[in-house]
């Protein structure tokens, strides 16, 4: 079903186009031209999070952080073997879908811990990620959009758990 | 109090820095001396790949939302979503709710690469020549990063791929997780607003 809607909304666009005889080639050239100048203006925040994150990661340190935060987890009802992916989570897509991964291999994909797993990682979104991209270049301060973001995320990771075990 | 609170809440992205990056290289240098500048530049070249990625797409899709603009697109969703829009954002120009529209159904449609390069604007008229964020550009990153996706479409695809029996029942839990996050959110962002309001009153 997913699969079909980006190419029909593409191909709409172009039937409406035609239509209205609007000149799709300029029309798609003027917008296209802003690509660069966009992805040149997100590269050094793009950069310092994903630097940041790796050593995170790579250091253990992510891993430990994750062992220390399981009681409070297991406080909230969320299942302690999810622990160190919903503290990445907020920072590394790539790095939770592999975790995602991991716990489908590790405890089946229709074990609690997976469908708990699934509907954290798709109901949540990469927070820093999503902040270093859209406050890139204009935003120094982000005047608790972070703190506002991570505290909601993190409730909608417990009502994630929490609809798993009564749905 | 309440002057100290926020000052640290100001520099969560520099304090939160420091501390991923610091903590790491520290420990790094007792557990792993030799591997943490290779870390830091698989971070590093992770982003090189990852900007590659973004201007491929950004390519793609600034040349779809061009061709919107012009064919009337862009105007019916922003006049489907103006009703919310207009609540949520206030004293706004109409090409910001416009942006902001598009931004909200993109996300919507679960198509988040269309919808990054129209937030990147909205927030750039939403801010002008300001570096603190605004009000509205508080509730809209918060939005974005309550991730209002309603289809699931990677996560269902991955547990297929595991070998689930129905890999589409997370659907259910999911969406209403979603809807519960983005509202937990932009309630607190009025309630910040209000706090805020009182505190400058006394």
């Amino acid at each position: 079903m997913s699969a079909y809607i980006l190419p029909a909304f593409i191909a709409l666009n172009f039937l409406i186009a035609a239509i209205r005889r609007v000149p799709v080639f300029d029309a798609f050239i003027e917008g296209a031209k802003g690509a660069v100048r966009l992805a040149a203006e997100i590269f050094p925040y793009l950069a310092a999070v994903l630097i940041a994150v790796s050593l995170f990661k790579q250091s253990g340190l992510s891993l430990l952080l994750a062992k220390a935060a399981a009681p409070i987890f297991r406080f909230f009802g969320i299942p302690p073997e999810l622990t160190e992916l919903i503290v990445v989570r907020p920072m590394s897509g790539s790095g939770s879908i592999g975790l995602l991964s991991e716990v489908y291999r590790t405890y089946g994909a229709d074990s609690y811990a997976a469908r708990a797993a699934s509907v954290i990682v798709g109901s949540s979104e990469t927070v820093f990620y999503v902040a270093a991209l859209y406050g890139g270049g204009r935003v120094k301060r982000y005047k608790g959009a972070l703190l506002i973001s991570l505290i909601a995320t993190f409730a909608g990771t417990v009502i994630s758990c929490l609809l798993c075990r009564l749905m | 109090m309440y002057i100290q609170g926020t000052a640290v809440i100001q520099c969560f992205m520099n304090l939160l820095f420091f501390l991923l990056f610091f903590a790491s290289v520290v420990w790094m240098l007792f557990t792993d001396p030799a591997g943490a500048v290779s870390a830091a530049l698989a971070g590093a070249e992770n982003a090189v790949t990852v900007s590659v990625k973004m201007l491929a797409v950004y390519a793609l899709w600034l040349g779809i939302l061009g061709v919107m603009r012009k064919n009337g697109v862009a105007e019916f969703l922003s006049r489907l979503f103006h009703p919310l829009t207009k609540r949520l954002f206030k004293g706004e120009r109409a090409e910001t709710h416009s942006l902001i529209s598009q931004n909200l159904a993109a996300n919507f449609l679960g198509i988040g690469s269309a919808a990054t390069p129209l937030g990147i604007d909205a927030v750039r008229l939403m801010q002008g020549e300001q570096t603190d964020a605004t009000d509205n550009t508080v509730l809209f990153i918060v939005i974005n990063a309550c991730g209002v996706q309603l289809l699931p479409a990677t996560v269902i695809a991955l547990r297929a791929q595991a070998g689930s029996a129905a890999p589409a029942d997370v659907l259910t839990p999911t969406v209403i997780s979603t809807l519960v996050t983005a509202a937990i959110g932009v309630t607190l962002c009025f309630l910040k607003r209000s706090a805020r309001g009182k505190g400058q009153g006394k």
